[in-house]
């Protein structure tokens, strides 16, 4: 019964590690190979902020004032385009 | 832009050391109005969405002119969207409401002929070649 037991915690402390939430201030994390529509992305509002510390990590958010971002949230350089589709 | 950004995020993006921000300017009337709007409801069900549709419209600017609703709720469907929940979007006034506040804004920023580029408070007017780019953010990444 207590090894019945002792699994049980250990189930659920690996559970809980493996699915603890991310920083709820990124969008979604693409790998480089894949389209974005393709990524897989979550679907919370979010906004600058969240550290990012591998190529891998890139990713695309929204900012608190409604522009999309691409890219590290605190990456040390901010590149704003303003465009026009047409 | 378009022309620079891959390369832009090869070599700036992925690392981690730039962050491309997109900021609508309308200045073509409903064609821009509507286009903008089909990027804001596809990124509201996801930001990928966006950058996605961002690509695409680009690619797609000369039909932008006579774009429909339906026209940009198959794009966006193609995309991955959700169609349902992308008309109700296009349709509620709520993502015109966000479009428009950041046109509105860029106004109150000066910012009047697209495109304009920001690299850390340094403004260029027009399109800029990478080597550009590539100087002014070198250059802001060693002032760090």
């Amino acid at each position: 019964m207590k090894v019945r037991y002792s699994l049980f915690i250990w189930l659920a402390l690996v559970v809980t590690a493996c699915s603890a939430p991310g920083q709820d201030t990124i969008e979604s994390a693409t790998p480089t190979a894949e389209t974005p529509a393709q990524a897989g992305a979550s679907p919370a509002s979010g906004s600058q902020g969240a550290p990012v510390d591998a190529a891998d990590d890139v990713i695309f958010g929204r900012n608190d004032d409604g522009t999309f971002f691409h890219g590290a949230p605190d990456a040390p350089v901010t590149l704003i385009d303003y465009s026009d589709f047409l | 832009m378009l022309g620079t950004e891959p390369q832009l995020i090869t070599d700036y993006v992925e690392s981690g050391r730039v962050k491309i921000v997109f900021w609508p300017v309308l200045n073509h009337g409903n064609p821009s109005v509507y286009s903008t709007l089909a990027a804001e409801c596809a990124g509201q069900q996801d930001p990928a969405l966006f950058w996605a549709a961002h690509a695409v419209l680009f690619e797609r600017q000369a039909e932008l002119w006579s774009a429909d609703r339906d026209y940009y709720a198959s794009l966006a469907e193609s995309l991955g969207a959700d169609r349902t929940v992308f008309e109700a979007c296009y349709d509620s006034g709520d993502g015109l409401a966000q479009v428009t506040a950041l046109d509105d804004e860029r106004l109150r920023r000066g910012i009047f002929g697209q495109p304009t580029f920001d690299v850390n408070g340094q403004v260029f007017a027009g399109l800029q070649n990478y080597e550009t780019f590539q100087a002014t953010i070198d250059a802001a990444l060693a002032q760090q």
